[in-house]
């Protein structure tokens, strides 16, 4: 190890400042290419999870441009017709204490959650929503450990306690559908957002008996919902349209909201990529100038450790793991950036929130520098392909 | 001329002494200069937006002083007799003792092209444009909150009582039908023209000169984004050229080696007599001549091959004109010129012929 450190410190004698230059358009450019990379996930997974909603069925998304929203009457009413197959909107059961911290409780159709790509859970929702005398729940948020196993968990709730046996968990970064926003260009990114801290059950009518009966006072939450058509004729679902219309409610269909958040992602890549795309074309034609300017400019340095034994191979070896070792650090350098606070560094340092990190990343950085490193090989080939480093030494003297 | 064949001797020599750096600095220079001529297309608004067609670079906004709706009519429809228009919004501030109300009458006699439906519906019919009928579509947004009215309701503002036929997302005030507005006699606070395609750069500043020749215009607000685009371009292309100096900063390094390997070549100079300076100026001017090549040779290429080969780099259909290449290229060679001042100055620091005895 300390002969490798001896060898690169005499490699990169009197050419640090070029080298440094370099190490910073790399690391840089590797940065960028990772906050390209993330937000192109973050974008497709948020589309995935809200077609993941939508169990292939047709389906609209209902804004509610009223402070009342509508009544219970109008829900049942909804429910009752033929076209609809299910209603995603979400209830407020009220707020409950864990550890100090505030977890609101909320009631929603458990067929949302229902394969859903970011639920670990080994058993979902049962018929009732309960399970020996409990209420079943799902918890977003990190304030239990569920690791995809089912426990009972005791929430605190005004003087007394009420358990929730957490079937399941939303894993990290506790993306859920939110029905918070009415808005008429709704976008998958609208409908599927972070939320923490909270505990989704499932309605039925035995698990509002049971918070009835606890206590629990349930409201409306939220200023839109999905519903999820059957396959049916189009007047019933005309029919569904109809109903929307004479309570005033604004309905945009899934496909618009897929076609709209294609569009924003086309857009928002289009405005991010050209930057991290040149700078990691600049960075790879520099490690193929920079890797050929050092070899020749330590022609000697090469030329001794040939003069002293070092076989052509090792020779390669060195030279190889000398021009890498840039790209290594500042992979090492953008891995650090990209792994502290679990990628909240660089989403703070490129201000965006759309962004998600994952193992992919990790990986796309580690191809890139194996890129990197093979320019740098073929550079070292470039030159000392068939002469020793003598003939080539001589040759350039000449 | 003298000087241009030195010049060429001296490149020359560069690629004689080491054919492998010359070469790979040559393909690099003009890669370069590719990235940078796509960097620019991707990144300076106006090339971004050329293609773009919303409201917000085809609104024009005509400020007059409180003016007759039908003079005001007449003078536009002479002088937009050319121009493709799609619509055009007359706007009133009616202020009462309690609040000022904003009406607003399209031509097409709907509530404006932008916005949408919340409720009920939000263009005039036939009868109500006939028989000037006291109707408003409203605005979602109103007083700051959220609007509670829905159609059918009555409210009461400005000169009368108005039934509400629909609820738009528009941010503000009351579309009327354009005919009522004609009879209430309201005085033209401002005009939107909107166009149905957005002018050109070069059609922009002639649009908006025959805008403000009409009788009674205060002044001529440009659509937004037209005018925020002439706004970014310094600063883009700025940003461009500092993004291109890091670039170019790194290939210098490779022309520095060059120029070391044939401190000879400067030795001889200082030999019969050139100062440093001369050297430096040389220096200079060959960063000059081969910034200039590439720039040349990389835009050829660019234009060249874009329908076949670059355009498909883009996400958005970009268009480039002779003015931006002469931009990208001017950029290039100031740029390249500015990043080879510190080679050019630690280089010429030492004596050639001093470096050479020693």
């Amino acid at each position: 190890m300390r002969k490798y450190f001896l060898i690169l410190r005499s490699f990169y004698k009197n050419i640090i400042i070029s080298a440094a230059f370099l190490l910073m358009i790399t690391a840089i450019a590797e940065l960028l290419l990772a906050y390209l990379a993330g937000t192109y996930r973050y974008y497709t997974r948020t589309d995935r999870l809200f077609e993941g909603m939508m169990h292939g069925n047709d389906a609209v998304c209902v804004s509610c441009f009223s402070l009342d929203g509508p009544d219970e009457a109008f829900y049942d009413t909804l429910d009752g017709m033929s076209a609809v197959k299910e209603i995603y909107r979400y209830e407020f059961c009220g707020n409950v204490t864990y550890n100090g911290r505030t977890v609101q409780l909320l009631l929603a159709n458990a067929e949302m959650l229902r394969d859903y790509e970011l639920l670990e859970c080994d058993s979902f929702y049962s018929e009732s929503g309960t399970e020996n005398g409990l209420l079943q729940g799902i918890a977003v948020g990190d304030f239990t450990e569920t690791k995809g196993e089912a426990r009972d968990v005791s929430f605190g709730y005004g003087d007394g306690t009420v358990t929730v046996r957490i079937i399941g968990s939303i894993a990290s970064p506790y993306y859920i559908p939110d029905l918070d926003v009415a808005a008429t260009g709704l976008t998958s990114y609208d409908l599927i957002a972070p939320c923490g801290d909270t505990v989704i059950i499932k309605d039925s009518r035995e698990v509002r008996e049971l918070l009835g009966g606890s206590g629990f006072r349930i409201s409306p939450k939220g200023l839109s919902f999905m519903i999820l058509f059957n396959d049916c004729a189009e007047s019933e679902t005309q029919a569904v349209y109809d109903l929307l219309e004479e309570n005033d409610l604004y309905y945009t269909d899934a496909d618009t909201v897929a076609a709209d958040s294609r569009k924003v992602t086309s857009d928002t890549l289009d405005r991010i990529m050209p930057l991290p795309v040149y700078l990691t074309l600049l960075s790879a034609i520099l490690t193929f100038c920079f890797s050929i300017l050092f070899l020749h400019s330590k022609m000697d340095l090469i030329l001794t450790f040939y003069l002293c034994g070092c076989s052509k191979k090792r020779g390669y070896a060195i030279m190889i793991s000398s021009l890498g070792a840039v790209g290594a650090l500042a992979t090492v350098m953008s891995i650090m950036i990209l792994s502290a606070d679990n990628g909240k560094t660089l989403m703070d340092l490129f201000n965006t929130e759309h962004f998600a990190s994952d193992h992919t990343l990790y990986v796309l950085l580690i191809c890139y520098w194996l890129f990197l490193l093979f320019l740098s090989a073929f550079a070292s080939l470039l030159i000392y392909r068939r002469r020793s480093c003598a003939a080539v030494r001589r040759k350039v003297e000449l | 001329m003298k000087c241009l064949v030195f010049l060429i001797s001296r490149i020359r020599q560069y690629y004689q002494s080491s054919k492998a750096i010359f070469c790979i600095f040559a393909v690099g220079s003009i890669v370069l200069d590719l990235l940078i001529i796509f960097m620019y297309g991707s990144t300076v608004s106006y090339m971004r937006t050329k293609h773009v067609n919303t409201s917000y670079y085809c609104t024009y906004r005509v400020i007059t002083d409180e003016g007759d709706y039908d003079a005001l009519s007449d003078e536009l429809e002479k002088v937009l007799r050319e121009n493709d228009i799609k619509d055009i919004v007359y706007s009133s501030l009616w202020r009462d003792d309690r609040s000022v109300t904003l009406f607003q009458a399209s031509k097409n006699d709907d509530a404006g092209l932008e916005c949408d439906k919340l409720k009920g519906r939000i263009s005039f019919t036939e009868s109500e444009i006939q028989n000037r009928e006291s109707c408003v579509i409203a605005s979602y947004f109103q007083g700051g909150g959220n609007s509670s009215v829905k159609p059918g309701d009555t409210v009461s503002c400005g000169p009368g009582e108005f039934n509400v036929i629909g609820v738009g997302t528009f941010n503000s005030g009351y579309y009327i039908p354009s005919t009522l507005f004609e009879a209430l006699d309201l005085p033209v606070g401002s005009i939107d023209v909107i166009l149905n395609e957005r002018l050109a750069m070069e059609e922009h500043q002639p649009f908006m000169d025959k805008l403000s020749a009409i009788p009674g215009v205060i002044n001529v607000i440009p659509a937004y984004g037209v005018a925020e685009d002439i706004e970014q371009v310094p600063s883009d292309i700025a940003a461009v050229a500092v993004l291109y100096i890091f670039s170019v900063a790194a290939l210098l390094f490779l022309m520095q080696y060059m120029t070391s390997l044939n401190r000879k070549t400067d030795t001889v100079s200082e030999l019969v007599g050139a100062r440093r300076g001369s050297i430096a100026f040389y220096l200079f001017s060959e960063r000059f001549l081969i910034a200039l090549a590439s720039s040349v040779l990389a835009t050829a290429i660019h234009k060249i091959f874009y329908g076949s080969v670059f355009e498909r780099f883009y996400l958005t259909a970009v268009d480039y004109e002779w003015r931006d290449y002469f931009i990208i290229t001017a950029v290039i060679i100031l740029t390249s010129v500015l990043a080879s001042v510190p080679f050019v100055i630690s280089y010429v620091r030492r004596s050639a012929l001093g470096t050479l005895r020693k």
